[in-house]
């Protein structure tokens, strides 16, 4: 019976599909239940969706709006690229088209390019040093640096390269027959024999003034 | 005009041939689908009629290039499922007897509501699809957008909550329909029942 009762709830679980088992039908035509059951699909089986109006297209207000959406998305990001082409094409358009002094020379070319805010000092750039650098100097003695001058009265920290000793070539002690200059000892001190006394502390300290007595307070007078 | 043919000016532009194809493709499958939103929403007719709505008119653009409209059904309604899915955060809470009036129309009684409620949107859309719009299960596989075995699986368990809510949980007095003369699925059993009681037939 219950068995019966089981089977044939599986059958309907199942979707009802052709005959069910005979023991469990005839189980189900006597089971209040199982009668129960059938008419709960019976009923669902009548509810007809065809019933149901036509329904209303969305051509009004959300699909509307989703292709306004669309289109104004598309024309603001059409006019940002227009904006970022133009202002592309004018930047180049005006630096082809300068004609000022920049491309005079000029000894002091950050003016400028500064737009002439800067004023040259008296330059150390003058200064520098004629002769190339390519001349070998003894080692240890640093290159002449060049130092940018002080273009801009601006704060700014101008990258200057710090002095690498330069890869000199040690003249090498020649064997040519000219004689290298010795170096003379009248540079460094040379320790003497007779070392000079240095003056040394003396044991007796200066007597300090004794304060035992009190210096009396002056009275004030009436 | 000389060499053209009379008939020619009769015959509709494809743009027109589209407009009407598309107009019966609305006729054809708004009706149907618009219930099986309103059942699948438990008669939440705003949200049911805006995901129908939509579906169709997905549908009826491309109803020249269906290549296989014997599943349009089952697209339309698998469309259906899927803007209900994304539009649920959008939907309020039904009143409950305002989603009684909306299934009433469609042969919906207390007993079927009860089921239903009790049943989440792909359950409902399982059980409508099978049960109710008796699609194939391919169909009802397209339209849950699940395998074979899992679309089985989504529908008996279905059917089996719904039995559970709808029919175990009547009382007497307020499921009359329940108790009503004998339906198809009632008097198919019936038979089989009779037939083995009958002579000669022994039972399986």
């Amino acid at each position: 019976m219950n068995d019966a009762h089981q089977r044939f709830r599986g059958w309907l679980t199942a979707g009802a599909e052709g005959d069910p088992p005979r023991d469990a039908a005839v189980h189900a035509s006597v089971c209040a239940e199982c009668g129960r059951w059938m008419a709960a699909l019976d009923l669902l089986a009548i509810v007809d969706p065809g019933l149901a109006s036509m329904p209303v297209e969305p051509m009004g207000r959300e699909h509307g709006r989703m292709a306004m959406a669309v289109r104004v998305v598309g024309a603001t990001a059409i006019m940002f690229s227009a904006t970022i082409l133009g202002v592309g094409v004018s930047q180049l358009i005006g630096v082809s088209n300068t004609d000022g002094p920049v491309a005079q020379v000029s000894s002091t070319p950050d003016q400028n390019v500064l737009g002439e805010t800067a004023t040259p000092q008296p330059s150390q750039l003058t200064t520098v040093p004629t002769t190339p650098q390519e001349t070998l100097t003894p080692l240890g003695t640093p290159a002449p640096t060049q130092t940018h001058p002080a273009a801009t009265p601006f704060p700014y920290w101008t990258f200057i390269p710090t002095p690498r000793p330069t890869a000199v070539a040690t003249p090498y002690p020649s064997t040519t027959g000219q004689p290298t200059p010795i170096p003379t000892g009248s540079a460094t001190p040379i320790p003497t024999d007779s070392p000079t006394e240095t003056p040394v502390p003396t044991d007796s300290p200066t007597p300090t003034p004794a304060t035992d007595t009190p210096t009396p307070a002056p009275s004030v007078s009436p | 005009m000389p060499g053209r043919s009379p008939t020619a000016t009769f015959q509709p532009a494809p743009a027109q041939d589209d407009a009407l194809l598309a107009a019966a493709f609305r006729d054809l499958h708004g009706p149907r689908l618009h219930g099986f939103a309103i059942l699948v929403t438990l008669g939440d007719q705003p949200s049911a009629e805006r995901a129908a709505g939509f579906a169709l008119a997905a549908g009826a653009e491309q109803a020249a290039a269906l290549r296989h409209p014997e599943r349009a059904a089952a697209w339309l309604r698998a469309r259906t499922l899927r803007a209900l899915h994304g539009r649920r955060w959008l939907r309020g809470s039904t009143p409950v007897e305002a989603g009684r009036a909306a299934l009433a129309p469609l042969g919906v009684d207390e007993a079927v509501y009860r089921g239903l409620a009790a049943l989440s949107v792909d359950a409902r859309a399982a059980l409508v699809a099978s049960a109710i719009e008796r699609f194939d299960p391919i169909d009802v596989e397209t339209i849950l957008d699940a395998a074979p075995a899992a679309t089985r699986h989504t529908v008996a368990k279905a059917r089996d909550r719904y039995l559970r809510f709808a029919a175990d949980g009547a009382t007497d007095d307020a499921d009359a329909a329940l108790d009503q003369p004998p339906g198809e699925l009632a008097s198919r059993v019936q038979g089989v029942a009779t037939r083995a009681f009958s002579m000669g037939e022994s039972p399986r």
